[in-house]
Protein backbone atom coordinates (compact mmCIF):
# COMPACT_ATOMS: atom_id res chain seq x y z
CA UNK A 1 0.00 0.00 0.00
CA UNK A 2 1.37 3.39 -0.94
CA UNK A 3 1.22 6.46 1.23
CA UNK A 4 -1.52 7.89 -0.97
CA UNK A 5 -3.63 4.83 -0.24
CA UNK A 6 -3.49 5.50 3.49
CA UNK A 7 -6.82 6.55 4.93
CA UNK A 8 -6.64 9.18 7.63
CA UNK A 9 -9.20 8.84 10.45
CA UNK A 10 -11.10 11.85 9.03
CA UNK A 11 -11.18 10.38 5.53
CA UNK A 12 -12.23 7.04 6.98
CA UNK A 13 -15.10 8.74 8.83
CA UNK A 14 -16.28 10.50 5.65
CA UNK A 15 -16.16 7.23 3.73
CA UNK A 16 -18.26 5.52 6.40
CA UNK A 17 -20.84 8.33 6.24
CA UNK A 18 -21.08 8.01 2.46
CA UNK A 19 -21.33 4.23 2.68
CA UNK A 20 -24.13 4.64 5.21
CA UNK A 21 -26.02 6.47 2.50
CA UNK A 22 -26.01 3.25 0.49
CA UNK A 23 -22.89 3.84 -1.61
CA UNK A 24 -21.15 0.48 -1.61
CA UNK A 25 -18.31 1.81 -3.79
CA UNK A 26 -17.18 4.03 -0.90
CA UNK A 27 -17.08 1.10 1.44
CA UNK A 28 -14.84 -0.70 -1.07
CA UNK A 29 -12.07 1.74 -0.15
CA UNK A 30 -12.20 0.35 3.36
CA UNK A 31 -12.10 -3.17 1.96
CA UNK A 32 -8.97 -2.36 -0.02
CA UNK A 33 -7.39 -0.84 3.07
CA UNK A 34 -8.12 -3.62 5.53
CA UNK A 35 -8.83 -6.88 3.74
CA UNK A 36 -5.30 -8.25 4.19
CA UNK A 37 -5.24 -7.38 7.88
CA UNK A 38 -8.55 -9.14 8.43
CA UNK A 39 -7.51 -12.09 6.31
CA UNK A 40 -4.32 -12.59 8.34
CA UNK A 41 -6.20 -12.05 11.58
CA UNK A 42 -8.58 -14.87 10.67
CA UNK A 43 -5.82 -17.00 9.19
CA UNK A 44 -3.98 -17.06 12.50
CA UNK A 45 -6.86 -19.07 13.94
CA UNK A 46 -7.66 -21.32 11.00
CA UNK A 47 -5.68 -23.89 9.10
CA UNK A 48 -7.54 -23.54 5.79
CA UNK A 49 -6.97 -20.65 3.44
CA UNK A 50 -10.28 -20.99 1.64
CA UNK A 51 -12.25 -20.81 4.87
CA UNK A 52 -10.24 -17.76 5.94
CA UNK A 53 -11.06 -16.10 2.62
CA UNK A 54 -14.76 -16.86 3.01
CA UNK A 55 -14.82 -15.54 6.56
CA UNK A 56 -12.97 -12.41 5.45
CA UNK A 57 -15.66 -11.76 2.88
CA UNK A 58 -18.43 -12.44 5.40
CA UNK A 59 -16.78 -10.06 7.85
CA UNK A 60 -16.92 -7.18 5.36
CA UNK A 61 -20.47 -7.98 4.30
CA UNK A 62 -21.61 -8.03 7.92
CA UNK A 63 -19.72 -4.83 8.60
CA UNK A 64 -21.44 -3.14 5.66
CA UNK A 65 -24.84 -4.35 6.84
CA UNK A 66 -24.33 -3.15 10.39
CA UNK A 67 -22.32 -0.04 9.58
CA UNK A 68 -24.90 2.17 11.28
CA UNK A 69 -23.92 0.53 14.58
CA UNK A 70 -20.31 1.70 14.24
CA UNK A 71 -20.08 4.66 16.62
CA UNK A 72 -16.43 5.53 16.06
CA UNK A 73 -15.56 4.82 19.69
CA UNK A 74 -12.87 2.38 18.54
CA UNK A 75 -10.77 2.26 15.39
CA UNK A 76 -12.63 0.88 12.40
CA UNK A 77 -10.04 -1.89 12.08
CA UNK A 78 -10.58 -2.96 15.67
CA UNK A 79 -14.37 -2.98 15.08
CA UNK A 80 -13.82 -5.17 12.00
CA UNK A 81 -11.66 -7.51 14.07
CA UNK A 82 -14.51 -7.88 16.56
CA UNK A 83 -16.80 -9.07 13.77
CA UNK A 84 -14.09 -11.35 12.39
CA UNK A 85 -13.42 -12.82 15.84
CA UNK A 86 -17.09 -13.73 16.21
CA UNK A 87 -16.99 -15.36 12.78
CA UNK A 88 -13.93 -17.38 13.75
CA UNK A 89 -15.47 -18.46 17.07
CA UNK A 90 -18.70 -19.52 15.39
CA UNK A 91 -16.80 -21.43 12.76
CA UNK A 92 -14.51 -23.19 15.22
CA UNK A 93 -17.43 -24.16 17.43
CA UNK A 94 -18.81 -26.07 14.43
CA UNK A 95 -15.49 -27.36 13.12
CA UNK A 96 -12.87 -27.40 15.91
CA UNK A 97 -10.58 -29.63 13.81
CA UNK A 98 -9.96 -26.69 11.46
CA UNK A 99 -8.12 -24.75 14.15
CA UNK A 100 -4.70 -23.46 13.13
CA UNK A 101 -1.97 -26.02 13.78
CA UNK A 102 1.76 -26.43 13.50
CA UNK A 103 1.50 -28.13 10.13
CA UNK A 104 0.77 -24.76 8.62
CA UNK A 105 4.17 -23.45 9.67
CA UNK A 106 6.27 -25.50 7.24
CA UNK A 107 4.10 -24.26 4.45
CA UNK A 108 4.33 -20.77 5.86
CA UNK A 109 8.11 -20.64 6.08
CA UNK A 110 8.46 -22.34 2.71
CA UNK A 111 6.88 -19.31 1.11
CA UNK A 112 9.31 -16.74 2.44
CA UNK A 113 11.73 -15.13 0.02
CA UNK A 114 15.50 -14.70 -0.04
CA UNK A 115 15.45 -11.89 2.52
CA UNK A 116 13.79 -14.23 4.95
CA UNK A 117 14.78 -13.22 8.49
CA UNK A 118 14.18 -16.83 9.46
CA UNK A 119 17.04 -18.03 7.27
CA UNK A 120 18.97 -18.82 10.37
CA UNK A 121 18.01 -22.39 11.21
CA UNK A 122 18.26 -21.88 14.94
CA UNK A 123 15.99 -18.92 14.75
CA UNK A 124 13.62 -20.87 12.53
CA UNK A 125 13.42 -23.62 15.12
CA UNK A 126 12.80 -21.15 17.91
CA UNK A 127 9.96 -19.51 16.04
CA UNK A 128 8.44 -22.90 15.27
CA UNK A 129 8.54 -23.82 18.95
CA UNK A 130 7.11 -20.44 19.81
CA UNK A 131 4.23 -20.96 17.36
CA UNK A 132 3.55 -24.33 18.97
CA UNK A 133 3.54 -22.75 22.41
CA UNK A 134 1.12 -20.00 21.34
CA UNK A 135 -1.09 -22.62 19.75
CA UNK A 136 -1.25 -24.62 22.98
CA UNK A 137 -2.43 -21.67 25.08
CA UNK A 138 -5.93 -21.84 26.49
CA UNK A 139 -8.52 -19.79 24.62
CA UNK A 140 -8.83 -17.45 27.62
CA UNK A 141 -5.17 -16.46 27.34
CA UNK A 142 -4.60 -16.90 23.63
CA UNK A 143 -7.22 -14.46 22.33
CA UNK A 144 -6.08 -11.39 24.30
CA UNK A 145 -2.46 -12.35 23.63
CA UNK A 146 -3.08 -12.56 19.88
CA UNK A 147 -4.97 -9.28 19.82
CA UNK A 148 -2.26 -7.38 21.68
CA UNK A 149 0.93 -9.08 20.44
CA UNK A 150 0.02 -10.05 16.88
CA UNK A 151 -2.68 -7.56 15.90
CA UNK A 152 -1.01 -4.81 17.93
CA UNK A 153 -4.24 -3.57 19.44
CA UNK A 154 -3.99 -1.45 22.57
CA UNK A 155 -5.16 -2.94 25.85
CA UNK A 156 -8.18 -0.64 25.72
CA UNK A 157 -9.16 -1.82 22.24
CA UNK A 158 -8.68 -5.48 23.13
CA UNK A 159 -10.75 -5.02 26.31
CA UNK A 160 -13.61 -3.40 24.36
CA UNK A 161 -13.49 -6.11 21.74
CA UNK A 162 -13.53 -8.90 24.31
CA UNK A 163 -15.93 -7.06 26.59
CA UNK A 164 -13.72 -7.50 29.63
CA UNK A 165 -12.01 -4.92 31.89
CA UNK A 166 -8.70 -3.52 30.68
CA UNK A 167 -6.94 -4.89 33.77
CA UNK A 168 -8.08 -8.39 32.84
CA UNK A 169 -6.48 -8.06 29.40
CA UNK A 170 -3.20 -6.84 30.90
CA UNK A 171 -3.10 -9.70 33.34
CA UNK A 172 -4.06 -12.32 30.73
CA UNK A 173 -1.41 -11.13 28.31
CA UNK A 174 1.20 -11.39 31.04
CA UNK A 175 -0.02 -14.85 32.04
CA UNK A 176 0.10 -15.92 28.39
CA UNK A 177 3.72 -14.73 28.07
CA UNK A 178 4.71 -16.57 31.20
CA UNK A 179 2.86 -19.71 30.05
CA UNK A 180 4.68 -19.59 26.70
CA UNK A 181 7.99 -19.44 28.51
CA UNK A 182 7.09 -22.50 30.59
CA UNK A 183 6.06 -24.44 27.47
CA UNK A 184 9.29 -23.46 25.67
CA UNK A 185 11.30 -24.65 28.67
CA UNK A 186 9.69 -28.08 28.44
CA UNK A 187 10.23 -28.49 24.69
CA UNK B 1 8.20 -2.30 47.86
CA UNK B 2 7.32 -3.99 44.61
CA UNK B 3 7.32 -7.81 44.51
CA UNK B 4 8.47 -9.96 41.58
CA UNK B 5 4.89 -10.79 40.55
CA UNK B 6 4.02 -7.11 40.16
CA UNK B 7 7.32 -6.48 38.39
CA UNK B 8 6.52 -9.29 35.92
CA UNK B 9 3.22 -7.67 35.05
CA UNK B 10 4.95 -4.32 34.56
CA UNK B 11 7.59 -5.95 32.34
CA UNK B 12 4.84 -7.40 30.18
CA UNK B 13 3.03 -4.06 29.98
CA UNK B 14 6.33 -2.35 29.22
CA UNK B 15 6.70 -4.50 26.09
CA UNK B 16 3.32 -3.18 24.95
CA UNK B 17 4.25 0.43 25.66
CA UNK B 18 1.68 0.75 28.43
CA UNK B 19 3.83 2.06 31.31
CA UNK B 20 3.71 5.60 32.59
CA UNK B 21 6.77 7.43 33.90
CA UNK B 22 6.17 6.59 37.55
CA UNK B 23 5.61 2.88 36.88
CA UNK B 24 8.74 2.75 34.70
CA UNK B 25 10.84 4.20 37.51
CA UNK B 26 9.41 1.71 40.00
CA UNK B 27 10.12 -1.16 37.60
CA UNK B 28 13.71 -0.12 36.99
CA UNK B 29 14.33 0.29 40.71
CA UNK B 30 13.14 -3.29 41.17
CA UNK B 31 15.23 -4.59 38.25
CA UNK B 32 18.31 -2.94 39.70
CA UNK B 33 18.20 -5.26 42.69
CA UNK B 34 16.48 -8.41 41.31
CA UNK B 35 18.44 -10.88 39.14
CA UNK B 36 15.39 -13.09 38.48
CA UNK B 37 13.39 -10.24 37.03
CA UNK B 38 16.34 -9.13 34.85
CA UNK B 39 16.48 -12.71 33.45
CA UNK B 40 12.72 -12.55 32.94
CA UNK B 41 13.18 -9.29 31.04
CA UNK B 42 15.75 -10.90 28.73
CA UNK B 43 13.52 -13.90 28.06
CA UNK B 44 10.46 -11.76 27.43
CA UNK B 45 12.47 -9.64 25.00
CA UNK B 46 13.61 -12.76 23.09
CA UNK B 47 10.07 -14.05 23.03
CA UNK B 48 8.83 -10.72 21.71
CA UNK B 49 11.44 -10.84 18.95
CA UNK B 50 10.22 -14.35 18.02
CA UNK B 51 6.60 -13.15 17.97
CA UNK B 52 7.59 -10.32 15.62
CA UNK B 53 9.31 -12.81 13.29
CA UNK B 54 6.30 -15.09 13.39
CA UNK B 55 3.98 -12.17 12.62
CA UNK B 56 6.15 -11.09 9.70
CA UNK B 57 6.27 -14.64 8.35
CA UNK B 58 2.51 -14.81 8.52
CA UNK B 59 2.05 -11.57 6.69
CA UNK B 60 4.49 -12.58 3.96
CA UNK B 61 2.02 -15.21 2.88
CA UNK B 62 0.43 -14.63 -0.45
CA UNK B 63 -3.15 -13.40 -0.30
CA UNK B 64 -5.37 -14.52 -3.11
CA UNK B 65 -5.05 -11.80 -5.72
CA UNK B 66 -8.73 -11.45 -6.40
CA UNK B 67 -9.89 -11.60 -2.76
CA UNK B 68 -10.45 -7.87 -2.61
CA UNK B 69 -12.30 -7.84 -5.96
CA UNK B 70 -14.37 -10.79 -4.79
CA UNK B 71 -15.46 -8.95 -1.64
CA UNK B 72 -16.19 -5.79 -3.63
CA UNK B 73 -18.43 -7.70 -6.04
CA UNK B 74 -20.36 -9.23 -3.12
CA UNK B 75 -20.70 -5.77 -1.58
CA UNK B 76 -22.04 -4.29 -4.80
CA UNK B 77 -24.72 -6.97 -4.91
CA UNK B 78 -25.61 -6.26 -1.31
CA UNK B 79 -25.37 -2.51 -1.90
CA UNK B 80 -28.14 -2.67 -4.50
CA UNK B 81 -30.48 -4.22 -1.93
CA UNK B 82 -29.34 -1.76 0.69
CA UNK B 83 -29.89 1.16 -1.70
CA UNK B 84 -33.50 0.08 -2.21
CA UNK B 85 -34.07 -0.12 1.54
CA UNK B 86 -32.53 3.31 2.03
CA UNK B 87 -34.67 4.78 -0.75
CA UNK B 88 -37.77 3.51 1.02
CA UNK B 89 -36.47 4.82 4.36
CA UNK B 90 -35.76 8.22 2.75
CA UNK B 91 -39.33 8.35 1.46
CA UNK B 92 -40.63 7.47 4.88
CA UNK B 93 -38.40 10.18 6.31
CA UNK B 94 -39.61 12.79 3.77
CA UNK B 95 -43.29 12.06 4.31
CA UNK B 96 -43.07 11.21 7.97
CA UNK B 97 -45.36 14.09 9.00
CA UNK B 98 -48.09 13.01 6.56
CA UNK B 99 -47.71 9.39 7.55
CA UNK B 100 -47.81 10.22 11.23
CA UNK B 101 -51.00 12.26 10.72
CA UNK B 102 -52.61 9.45 8.71
CA UNK B 103 -51.59 6.90 11.31
CA UNK B 104 -52.90 9.08 14.14
CA UNK B 105 -56.20 9.52 12.26
CA UNK B 106 -56.47 5.80 11.74
CA UNK B 107 -55.74 5.05 15.38
CA UNK B 108 -58.34 7.61 16.51
CA UNK B 109 -60.92 6.16 14.12
CA UNK B 110 -60.24 2.66 15.42
CA UNK B 111 -60.50 3.86 19.02
CA UNK B 112 -63.79 5.66 18.32
CA UNK B 113 -65.12 2.55 16.60
CA UNK B 114 -64.10 0.35 19.50
CA UNK B 115 -65.55 2.67 22.12
CA UNK B 116 -68.84 3.56 20.42
CA UNK B 117 -69.36 0.46 18.30
CA UNK B 118 -68.87 0.46 14.56
CA UNK B 119 -71.57 2.74 13.19
CA UNK B 120 -73.32 1.28 10.20
CA UNK B 121 -74.94 3.62 7.76
CA UNK B 122 -78.68 3.69 8.45
CA UNK B 123 -78.01 2.52 11.93
CA UNK B 124 -80.02 3.82 14.86
CA UNK B 125 -82.76 6.29 13.98
CA UNK B 126 -81.64 6.93 10.48
CA UNK B 127 -84.26 6.44 7.82
CA UNK B 128 -81.68 5.43 5.27
CA UNK B 129 -81.74 1.82 4.19
CA UNK B 130 -79.24 0.28 1.87
CA UNK B 131 -77.22 -2.76 1.14
CA UNK B 132 -73.65 -2.91 2.17
CA UNK B 133 -71.81 -1.60 -0.85
CA UNK B 134 -68.76 -3.76 -0.36
CA UNK B 135 -70.83 -6.89 -0.41
CA UNK B 136 -72.78 -5.76 -3.44
CA UNK B 137 -69.61 -5.31 -5.38
CA UNK B 138 -68.90 -8.95 -4.78
CA UNK B 139 -72.16 -10.01 -6.45
CA UNK B 140 -70.90 -10.47 -9.97
CA UNK B 141 -71.19 -7.17 -11.80
CA UNK B 142 -74.62 -6.33 -10.48
CA UNK B 143 -74.14 -3.21 -8.51
CA UNK B 144 -76.51 -1.28 -6.34
CA UNK B 145 -79.20 -0.09 -7.05
CA UNK B 146 -79.80 -2.60 -9.85
CA UNK B 147 -81.60 -5.76 -8.82
CA UNK B 148 -79.56 -8.88 -8.46
CA UNK B 149 -80.31 -11.80 -10.75
CA UNK B 150 -79.92 -15.13 -9.07
CA UNK B 151 -79.44 -18.10 -11.38
CA UNK B 152 -80.60 -21.60 -10.33
CA UNK B 153 -78.37 -23.02 -7.64
CA UNK B 154 -76.61 -19.70 -7.03
CA UNK B 155 -76.62 -17.92 -3.73
CA UNK B 156 -76.45 -14.29 -2.76
CA UNK B 157 -74.77 -13.28 0.42
CA UNK B 158 -75.84 -9.79 1.55
CA UNK B 159 -75.09 -7.73 4.56
CA UNK B 160 -77.35 -4.74 5.18
CA UNK B 161 -78.39 -2.25 7.78
CA UNK B 162 -81.87 -2.03 9.20
CA UNK B 163 -84.27 0.84 8.65
CA UNK B 164 -85.61 3.01 11.42
CA UNK B 165 -88.20 0.40 12.30
CA UNK B 166 -85.77 -2.46 12.14
CA UNK B 167 -87.10 -3.95 8.91
CA UNK B 168 -85.55 -4.87 5.63
CA UNK B 169 -87.96 -4.77 2.68
CA UNK B 170 -87.10 -7.01 -0.19
CA UNK B 171 -88.96 -7.80 -3.38
CA UNK B 172 -88.37 -11.11 -5.03
CA UNK B 173 -89.46 -11.68 -8.60
CA UNK B 174 -89.49 -14.97 -10.42
CA UNK B 175 -90.01 -14.30 -14.17
CA UNK B 176 -90.21 -17.97 -14.98
CA UNK B 177 -91.67 -18.91 -11.54
CA UNK B 178 -92.47 -20.63 -9.38
CA UNK B 179 -89.05 -20.68 -7.74
CA UNK B 180 -88.11 -21.87 -4.31
CA UNK B 181 -86.08 -19.37 -2.31
CA UNK B 182 -84.23 -20.26 0.80
CA UNK B 183 -83.22 -17.52 3.16
CA UNK B 184 -80.48 -18.40 5.57
CA UNK B 185 -79.63 -16.31 8.58
CA UNK B 186 -77.02 -16.88 11.21
CA UNK B 187 -79.72 -16.26 13.82
CA UNK B 188 -83.06 -17.54 12.38
CA UNK B 189 -85.08 -15.96 15.19
CA UNK B 190 -84.30 -12.49 13.97
CA UNK B 191 -86.29 -13.11 10.79
CA UNK B 192 -89.92 -12.54 11.67
CA UNK B 193 -91.38 -12.74 8.23
CA UNK B 194 -91.26 -14.78 6.09
CA UNK B 195 -90.24 -18.32 6.82
CA UNK B 196 -86.74 -19.30 6.00
CA UNK B 197 -87.83 -21.13 2.92
CA UNK B 198 -90.61 -20.08 0.58
CA UNK B 199 -91.87 -20.64 -2.92
CA UNK B 200 -91.97 -17.53 -5.05
CA UNK B 201 -94.66 -17.54 -7.70
CA UNK B 202 -94.40 -14.22 -9.49
CA UNK B 203 -93.65 -11.38 -7.14
CA UNK B 204 -93.20 -11.76 -3.47
CA UNK B 205 -92.68 -8.85 -1.16
CA UNK B 206 -90.72 -9.62 1.96
CA UNK B 207 -90.30 -7.66 5.11
CA UNK B 208 -87.49 -9.07 7.13
CA UNK B 209 -87.00 -8.02 10.69
CA UNK B 210 -83.44 -7.06 11.03
CA UNK B 211 -82.89 -5.83 14.54
CA UNK B 212 -79.17 -5.76 14.47
CA UNK B 213 -77.05 -3.10 12.92
CA UNK B 214 -75.38 -5.20 10.36
CA UNK B 215 -77.09 -8.49 9.63
CA UNK B 216 -76.16 -11.00 7.06
CA UNK B 217 -78.63 -12.91 4.91
CA UNK B 218 -77.98 -15.55 2.31
CA UNK B 219 -80.55 -16.05 -0.42
CA UNK B 220 -80.27 -19.38 -2.20
CA UNK B 221 -82.18 -20.07 -5.38
CA UNK B 222 -83.24 -23.71 -4.90
CA UNK B 223 -85.50 -23.75 -7.94
CA UNK B 224 -84.87 -24.22 -11.64
CA UNK B 225 -85.69 -20.71 -12.87
CA UNK B 226 -84.11 -17.30 -12.66
CA UNK B 227 -84.87 -15.20 -9.64
CA UNK B 228 -84.51 -11.47 -9.34
CA UNK B 229 -84.07 -9.87 -5.97
CA UNK B 230 -84.45 -6.23 -5.20
CA UNK B 231 -85.74 -4.16 -2.32
CA UNK B 232 -87.75 -1.11 -1.46
CA UNK B 233 -86.24 1.92 0.05
CA UNK B 234 -87.91 2.58 3.40
CA UNK B 235 -88.38 6.31 2.79
CA UNK B 236 -90.01 5.65 -0.59
CA UNK B 237 -93.58 4.53 -0.15
CA UNK B 238 -94.23 4.40 -3.85
CA UNK B 239 -93.86 0.83 -4.89
CA UNK B 240 -92.16 0.83 -8.21
CA UNK B 241 -92.65 -1.95 -10.65
CA UNK B 242 -89.79 -4.26 -11.22
CA UNK B 243 -89.40 -5.11 -14.83
CA UNK B 244 -88.39 -8.66 -15.66
CA UNK B 245 -84.71 -8.99 -16.40
CA UNK B 246 -83.79 -6.31 -13.91
CA UNK B 247 -82.49 -2.84 -14.43
CA UNK B 248 -85.39 -0.90 -12.93
CA UNK B 249 -84.78 1.41 -10.03
CA UNK B 250 -86.95 0.88 -7.07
Amino acid sequence: MTTSDFLSPEREKRIIEMALGGDASQFCQLVRQYHKKIYFFIRRYLSEKVVAEDLTQETFLDAYQSLSRFRGEVRFLSWLMGIALNKVRNYLSRAPERRFDMLCLDHLFGQTDGDDPLANVQQHEFVERLAGAVHSLSEELKTPFMLVCFEELSYTEAAQLLNVPEGTVKSRVFRARRQIMKILDKL
Amino acid sequence: MMGCEDAGLLLSRNLDGDLGKEETVRLYLHLARCDDCRRLLERLAAQEQGIALLRDAFERQAVRGDLCRHIEAALERQGAKRHFIYTVLDMVHSYRAHMAAALAGFVIAVLVAVITGIPGRGDGNSSRFYFNEAVLQDVDHWLWPRPVVLAPGRSLDLTFNRDSEGFCHIKVYAPSGPVRLEIVHDDPETIVDPTHSLTVLKVHFLSLKNPRGCDRLIFVNRGGGILTISYRSPEDDTRKTLSPGGGARL
